[in-house]
């Protein structure tokens, strides 16, 4: 059902091309893998559930918008209201303030959700929620002011000079107007990170790319003034945070890639070519059925780096390389219909070009990794 | 004294040596050409550097892309690039002597360093080839003057007036490009015998300039149950009672070049009107293609060829090509790049094309050149991410894998003249 569900996502203007496989009711792999990553939170399934309604509807409300150079201001403002009403942006706090306790598990289940869809609404979450761990962790009382009204922020570049100091600029990934900052600092002399709440003054600047359009990164003036202290970290704990939004990424893009090869089998399963439906023939089979393979390696990783810190940067690369692959084979299947605006896939495809990138190189993430691995060994 | 002689040899040897691979470095950077090529090379690239900004503007903004497309194409029209490879005995500009000794070389020039600023510009000039190569390659010369002719003349004062080339249907994309599939393709537009003509009712989508053209060579079977066996070509004016162009589609990439589904009612087509025999449709839709197939191969890799120099640009003045892991992957880069740049200009030089060897090079030089585009964003870090030429390119190029023939289909086109009985040319190419 739920891959008729996706198919349906193809949109089909000229009738008869593409159509949902209506009798399919195959388990869906995903729909699996998500309920075995939240399977110990049972209470956070009717998250994701609530997760899939309010992407569908932001999509279907504002999806051409959010894709646009420069979405206009009153419905990033909409879209983040509509992600806040559930509390999507809490994730990272715990349960009694309405989140997961940034449970990497149950977080990467709710931004794979999310990117069945969209994977910008998943990416702008996923930066409410790296925001929001460092709050997690407050060592300072809730404040009255700005968090009080939802709790939300964005987070800013990983290195400022002084967190008290004259007025800067700071880069912040998905901010919104009316959106408070969380800054850190890299105090490498104590071996920590000190993080502060700051009010952006005005924006500076807006980054545009070619893809996750909707969660662009805006840099912001600050006045320098402080608002609230959170906490001072240990760099262990910030490392394992850069995990985490590794698993998550490679979570979401992974589900993205996926939500590309299911619309690409439901066309392919309506499609003739050749006197035959275009899903029998050996290349597209092949096609289809590669790209598959890496998506569901990369879920399996998922699942291992969970449990396994060592294996996040590896399980990031490998993931947004098994799913730029796998949205570029979709599109390959659709032919000239998977290059059009119309049918989504080119949306895809570059989604998950900017989230390759956006780790860094991925060729170089893996390098990195395998420094790490072989505790110095390697130069 | 022999020791002496001995040293100033080798000296003046050393010289001679370094002065030709000097020589070989130049060339290979002017991209070796005869002079007239060299020349017409230049005025594309000229061309293409003056109508860059509208390129992005048609980007950036995709519902101005109609009236981009038409300036630009006006522009080029008085530059000579709509008319320079239409024969003179047709009203164009372009020598027969020359096609005899440079194949497709001088047009592949074009198509490559119009490419280098954008493979949509490339594409919105190439498809005017393109719609008129079945009028051409029926040689039917009083046909060609008479449709040719005056859309030569208008391009020149600078009123554009283009060809189109249809032969994609909603049902039918591949099937009509690949010898199998065309058998049991589910065509749509057909044409029915009446007096003095016929009348042509289906529709044919994913047009390139279809919106914008003047004339369109539309691919239509006379006899449903036989589909290509009996497709014939027509030409069509645009402004023929029953023409519409449905609509304009919106795309990844390639936004300059606007693409248009068409559709055909009950249409009435003089015979005059008629491009070939009847039942010849599949053999000029074969023909074209085998033609054009290099030719999309030089796009991708004109594209790629500006990727690598503003990929080696950063890279340098970044200092990261020092990094002996950088010049492991650009060095394959550049490499992939020069083995696929080399078949192209070899196929291009084929007189008749081959069309094993067409689609060898369409499907190696497009996938060669979307993987340059894509590492090279990588290797630019997270500022690839971010809007801008590079990714521009990218996109563009990403089209360049499914049109003409997707890749896949393409690979299997290697081996429909084997098929038939016909020898393969790569164990011609060694």
């Amino acid at each position: 059902m739920a891959q008729a569900a996706l198919a349906q996502s193809v949109k089909d203007p000229r009738g008869g091309v593409v159509s949902a496989l209506g009798s399919a009711s195959v388990p869906d792999p995903l729909d699996q893998r998500l309920r075995a990553w939240a399977s110990e939170e049972v209470w956070v399934r009717p998250l994701l559930h609530t997760a899939a309604t309010i992407a569908e509807r932001i999509v279907d409300r504002w999806g051409s918008e959010l894709d646009r150079r420069d979405p206009a201001e009153a419905v990033l403002t909409a879209v983040e209201a509509e992600l806040r009403g559930p509390g999507l942006h809490l994730l990272a706090l715990d349960e009694s303030e309405g989140g997961v306790s940034g449970d990497p598990a149950s977080v990467a289940a709710v931004l794979a959700t999310l990117a069945r869809t969209d994977a910008c609404l998943a990416e702008w979450v996923l930066a409410r929620t790296v925001a929001m761990l460092p709050l997690a962790l407050r060592q300072c009382a809730p404040p009255s002011e700005p968090l009080a009204d939802g709790w939300t922020a964005a987070f800013a570049a990983r290195h400022v000079g002084q967190l008290t100091a004259e007025p800067s600029t700071v880069a912040v990934r998905g901010w919104v107007p009316g959106c408070a900052v969380v800054v850190g600092r890299n105090d490498e002399a104590a071996n920590e990170w000190e993080f502060a709440l700051v009010q952006p003054s005005a924006e500076a600047s807006r980054t545009v790319r070619f893809g996750l359009r909707g969660c662009s990164t805006v840099r912001l003036g600050t006045d320098g003034e402080v608002l609230v202290p959170i906490a001072r970290v240990p760099h262990e704990e910030v490392a394992r945070w850069y995990g985490c939004a590794a698993l998550w990424r490679a979570a979401l893009a992974l589900a993205n890639g996926r939500a590309a090869l299911d619309a690409a089998i439901a066309y392919a399963g309506t499609r003739y070519q050749g006197g035959s439906l275009l899903l029998r023939h050996p290349t597209i089979q092949s096609l289809i059925g590669e790209a598959y393979l890496g998506v569901m390696a990369g879920e399996s990783l998922v699942g291992q780096a969970i449990d396994c810190l060592e294996l996040r940067s590896w399980c990031g690369a490998f993931a947004v390389r098994a799913a730029e692959r796998a949205c570029w084979a979709a599109q390959q299947v659709l032919g000239g219909y998977g290059y059009m605006k119309e049918y989504g896939l080119e949306h895809r495809l570059r989604d998950a070009k900017v989230l390759s990138l956006l780790g860094g190189d991925p060729r170089r993430v893996v390098q990195d990794a395998l420094r790490h691995a072989l505790g110095g060994l390697a130069p | 004294m022999t020791t002496t002689m001995a040293a100033s040899l080798s000296a003046t040897l050393g010289d001679w040596l370094r002065q030709r691979l000097e020589q070989a470095r130049r060339h290979e950077r002017k991209d070796e050409l005869p002079p007239s090529l060299a020349d017409l090379q230049r005025r594309a690239r000229t061309f293409a550097q003056e109508v860059a900004p509208q390129v992005v503007a048609a980007d950036r903004n995709p519902e101005l892309a109609p009236q981009i497309a038409r300036d630009i194409l006006a522009r080029a029209g008085t530059q000579g690039l709509l008319t320079a490879f239409i024969p003179a005995w047709a009203g164009g500009d372009a020598r027969l002597w020359r096609a005899r000794r440079l194949g497709q070389l001088p047009m592949l020039v074009v198509i490559e360093a119009l490419a280098e600023v954008s493979p949509g510009l490339a594409t919105l000039i190439g498809a005017h080839y393109l719609g008129a190569m079945p009028i051409l390659l029926s040689f039917d010369f009083a046909l060609a003057r008479r449709l040719l002719a005056p859309l030569c003349a208008r391009n020149r004062r600078g009123d554009p007036a283009i060809c189109a080339f249809a032969i994609t249907e909603p049902e039918a994309g591949s099937d009509v490009e690949d010898a199998l599939g065309a058998r049991s393709a589910r065509l749509c537009t057909t044409a029915r015998r009446v007096e003095g003509g016929y009348r042509l009712s289906g529709r044919k989508c994913f047009i390139s300039g279809g919106n914008l053209a003047t004339l369109t060579t539309v691919f239509a079977s006379l006899e449903p149950q036989r589909t290509t066996r009996s497709w014939t070509c027509f030409a069509v004016r645009m402004e023929w009672r029953g023409v519409e162009v449905a609509h304009v589609e919106h795309k990844m990439g390639q936004r300059v070049s606007t693409t248009a589904e068409l559709v055909f009612d009950d249409v009435f087509v003089p015979e005059s009107y008629r491009v070939g025999g009847e039942c010849t449709g599949w053999e000029l839709n074969r023909l074209t293609l085998d033609g054009s197939r290099p030719m999309v191969g030089g796009l991708a890799l004109g594209a790629a060829r500006r990727v690598l120099d503003v990929l080696l640009e950063t890279l340098e003045r970044r200092g990261a090509l020092a990094d002996r892991d950088v010049q492991h992957e650009v060095a394959e880069l550049l490499a992939r790049y020069s083995a696929a740049h080399a078949l192209t200009r070899r196929a291009a030089l084929q007189v008749p094309p081959l069309g094993d060897l067409s689609a060898m090079v369409k499907f190696l030089a497009t996938d060669t050149a979307v993987h340059i585009a894509a590492r090279a964003l990588e290797l630019l870090g997270p500022e690839g991410a971010e809007e801008g030429e590079i990714e521009r390119l990218y996109r563009d190029l990403r089209l360049t894998q499914i049109y003409e023939g997707t890749n896949e289909i393409n690979r299997f086109a290697v081996f429909e003249g084997s098929l038939e009985g016909r020898p393969l040319c790569w164990s011609g190419l060694v």
